[in-house]
């Protein structure tokens, strides 16, 4: 199998061109942090396409090629104390591994986002523009690098989650956020079923809680920003929630608890590990029901999205978590898992007319069908 | 302007066409004498306008998707239009094509606190979700100027925008699922009361589609906890520069305040003579600064807000101490429009956007640029997020003034995406900037666009004119691409 291992977007546009010819179906790789396996004539392999281009702090814009590490774009703006507010998680993290080395390119194609998704958004909110080569081997760009832009089709948005399947990115144009000055926890002691009210009662609030999750008995609430705000918003969280037994987690403490969540430390990294999405309010009963399906549980988003760990052998439960995840007006994919795990858990395919654009939409920019054969973000 | 060649043979077939709609939609649903389709001959951008074929007002998903299954069956063009207050033409009508009109979908379906959100159809109003979520703390945040007419439908067409979206976004930011018909007449429902969705983003691509890609029947949107308190901040500053330096100093201490607005003189002159707000009449920018959130917040932002002001050498710092404060500093700002009309017979609004940092540079162009046309030009500027909205004063009595105040307008577009900006921030392409697209997109990326545009709807049939400065048929667009000009590998077959 070749594989290119372009430099510059003009060796990526040639590389991904001569595919294109020859009608080569190509495997799209970042740092190999997901457990994907595409079987294809070649790999478009991204790790030395790598540099930032462009970081305008004071235009709250970072623009980066697609191999750039994604440790590298935070630590740059760690040291201006912006942030990326879409939380992403490299995936080699998760279940408390050792960072991997993940991509801005995968993490944008892959959709990621952390738990500050609840209040900050997901990679497709902060995806300003971008530039890519089509499956016809065409270099173009759409968006921009100004957030108020509506010039022309959300392009972005469908790159955003795409898994590799409508382009290779080029560069990534991402909008930064002030990075807050201080965080504060709510620990709040209850069980699963109280959970859901507990997180959707903080959410609904003024004081404008950041992150909501449950794991392990706690529900926990972060509150972020200038220090004096921050005190009197969590006492007044406090006294809303009112319940025995709250505690309080300050600064790294606090940060400590949303690497976890971020990291899903609650499941074991042995488990078959699952995402399903779901109705905010639905989250928490379907966390009970999981639990008492022998599943380990985290709830993040309010709710909105609950991680499951299933035994990683047979299906990995898919049987009982896509059924209870549809019954539920949720949708479950899974994360990782071993290859035969995964080869007997894909979820129900979408209606007929929704399928219908997907693969329109795939083919209006691979019309040959090159990119990552076989791999269907639906099932990502 | 042009808009695509009327095909005789749908003129000719108009008294079936409208059967057919009464058909589909019966009673008052159908609009097809002269004098009431003159209503539906423009939208808010009045400079161009044109007679549609026939109106037709569904008030169901099922009318809409059999309006559309038929047009689609017989190759008629379709033109959807929510509260008809675009900027950029978006709704303008065909005179060989059906307007659909969605005022009828007027229901608010659900309020769900806990969930956050509302479940609304398209043809009820920005304001009145707000209106509706109030009574529990929620409110919808995007805000466009014409929130209190314009549509939900409508913001998703166009992904509005408004005064606070350095905090809180634009329409597509603030929306969680959409049922959608097709032109084909299928009915997609994407996302729900969740935070994700599987597949594709069906829901990112058809917010701020303009009406090209589908007709949305359904919106559900995020409501957000109302703040506990608003302050405002009126700032006055001796140059430009200085007060676009505050806003970035604010942002560089980790601020993001829910809206920052600069007036600069001839727009502060305006709003003054109209409505005696007392703002300064020797500054030369005038910045607004709102935040929000609690209580505890706000005052600590409001003094450190008032520290940097001073230190970028404003001349003036007023802090709101009440909410009529607020509204006071506010009100000259938004009244910015109306105060321009009556100092000048007509007004041509300018959308684009710039790196925040350009605006001393963009300003000065301006001036340059509008004294060359002989025309005046007042500018409101959304500074937080870089979004100028130049208003070019002109007299459409005057003999080629309005085609010299368009020209203008296309020059300072022109300039922004020079700038490394964009060539609208948040009224749209439509027919307004259609034959700009070219100053920003390549050939080639305009192409990729259409074949999205293939993608939902090959014949071309919903909303064409729109957007894209050449029409291109669906099947041109499928064609081989040469690489270097040339074909390599001649030896492989080719389909």
């Amino acid at each position: 199998m070749a594989v290119h291992r372009p430099d510059s977007s003009a060796a990526l546009a040639e590389a991904v061109a001569d595919c294109v010819e020859a009608r080569r179906t190509m495997a799209i790789r970042g740092a190999g942090t997901t457990d994907i396996v595409i079987d294809a004539d070649a790999v478009i392999d991204l790790a030395v396409h790598r540099g930032i281009v462009d970081y305008d702090p004071d235009e709250l814009v970072v623009a980066a090629r697609s191999g750039t590490p994604l440790a590298e774009i935070e630590a740059l703006l760690a040291s201006r104390r912006q942030m990326l507010a879409f939380d992403p998680v490299d995936p080699r993290a998760i279940g408390g591994g050792a960072p991997g080395g993940a991509t801005i390119g995968g993490v944008v194609a892959s959709g990621n986002a952390g738990p500050r998704r609840v209040s900050a958004g997901a990679a497709r909110d902060h995806l300003l523009g971008f530039t890519a080569v089509s499956g016809r081997g065409e270099a173009f760009k759409a968006g921009g690098r100004v957030v108020k832009n509506v010039t022309g089709f959300d392009l972005a948005k469908l790159f955003a989650g795409s898994w590799g399947t409508l382009g290779v990115l080029d560069t990534v144009t991402l909008r930064v956020l002030p990075a807050p000055r201080f965080e504060a926890t709510l620990i709040v002691p209850c069980d699963c079923a109280e959970a859901g009210g507990i997180m959707a009662a903080a959410l609904r609030h003024a004081v404008a809680v950041s992150c909501a999750a449950w794991s392990d008995g706690r529900v926990l609430l972060r509150i972020d920003g200038f220090r004096p705000s921050v005190d009197a918003r969590f006492d007044q969280l406090a006294k809303m929630v009112d319940r025995p037994g709250i505690e309080r987690a300050d600064g790294v403490d606090s940060a400590r608890l949303w690497t976890g969540v971020r990291t899903v430390e609650a499941i074991p990294a042995t488990a078959a590990l699952w995402r399903v999405g779901l109705p905010t309010m639905r989250g928490a009963a379907f966390a009970e029901a999981m639990m008492g399906e022998g599943f380990r549980v985290l709830i993040d988003w309010g709710g909105a999205r609950v991680w499951l760990g299933g035994d990683d052998d047979g299906d990995g439960g898919a049987g009982v978590v896509h059924a209870r995840a549809v019954a539920s007006g949720g949708h479950a994919r899974l994360v990782r898992a071993a290859p035969a795990v995964r080869a007997r858990a894909a979820p129900p395919p979408p209606d007929a007319a929704t399928a219908m654009l997907y693969r329109r939409l795939r083919e209006a920019f691979d019309p040959h069908g090159l990119f990552n054969p076989g791999l269907d973000p639906w099932e990502r | 302007m042009r808009m695509p060649e009327p095909d005789q043979s749908t003129l000719d077939r108009r008294a079936a066409i409208v059967a057919a709609m009464r058909r589909i939609v019966p009673g008052e649903g159908v609009i097809d004498s002269l004098d009431e389709l003159r209503a539906y001959d423009c939208d808010g951008l009045t400079a161009y306008r044109q007679t549609p074929l026939v109106v037709v007002l569904p008030d169901t998903t099922e009318q809409v998707a059999a309006v559309l299954r038929w047009c689609s069956a017989e190759g008629v063009k379709v033109v959807p239009r929510g509260a008809g207050t675009s900027l950029s033409g978006g709704a303008l009508p065909l005179a060989d094509g059906v307007l659909l009109g969605l005022g009828k979908f007027k229901s608010i379906l659900e309020i769900d606190p806990d969930n956050r959100a509302a479940v609304v159809q398209p043809g009820v109003t920005n304001l009145a979700i707000s209106e509706a979520a109030s009574g529990y703390g929620l409110y919808y945040a995007p805000d466009p100027s014409s929130q209190i007419a314009c549509t939900i439908g409508g913001n998703v067409a166009e992904n509005s925008g408004g005064v606070h979206c350095l905090k809180y976004g634009l329409t597509t930011h603030n929306l969680l699922g959409i049922e959608l018909v097709l032109m084909s007449g299928e009915i997609v429902r994407v996302g729900g009361k969740g935070l994700e969705r599987p597949g594709y983003d069906l829901l990112g691509l058809i917010t701020g589609s303009e009406g090209l890609l589908g007709v949305v029947t359904e919106v559900t949107v995020r409501l957000l906890p109302a703040p506990e308190a608003v302050r405002a901040l009126l700032i006055a500053f001796d140059d430009v520069a200085a007060a676009g330096q505050c806003v970035t100093d604010v942002i560089a201490r980790g601020i993001v305040p829910a809206g920052m607005e600069i007036m600069d003189r001839p727009a502060i002159h305006a709003a003054e003579a109209f409505l005696e707000i007392g703002y300064p009449l020797d500054a030369e920018a005038l910045l607004i600064i709102e935040v929000d959130g609690p209580e505890a917040e706000c005052a600590l932002l409001v003094d450190e807000i008032t520290r940097i002001a001073r230190n970028c050498g404003a001349t003036m710092v007023q802090q709101s101490t009440c909410d009529e404060d607020c509204e006071r500093f506010w009100a000259g700002r938004k009244a910015a429009f109306p105060a321009i009309g009556r100092i000048s017979p007509d007004y041509y609004c300018v959308d684009g956007t710039i790196p925040r940092r350009c605006l001393p540079e963009m300003l000065r162009d301006m001036r340059e640029m509008a004294r060359r046309h002989g025309l005046r030009v007042a500018n409101v500027f959304h500074a937080g997020d870089g979004n100028l909205h130049p208003l070019i004063l002109y007299d459409a009595n005057r003999e080629g003034e309005f085609e010299n105040a368009e020209a203008l307008g296309a020059e300072i577009l022109t300039r922004c995406v020079e700038l490394g900006g964009v060539l609208t921030g948040e009224h749209g392409v439509g027919v307004e900037k259609r034959d700009l697209m070219p100053a920003m997109f390549t050939s080639v990326d305009l192409d990729q666009q259409q074949r999205v545009k293939c993608a939902l709807d090959p014949a071309l049939l919903l909303n064409p004119g729109k957007m894209f400065p050449t029409l291109r048929r669906c099947a041109e667009l499928g064609r081989e691409h040469v690489h270097h000009g040339q074909t390599r590998f001649p030896g492989l077959p080719r389909f």
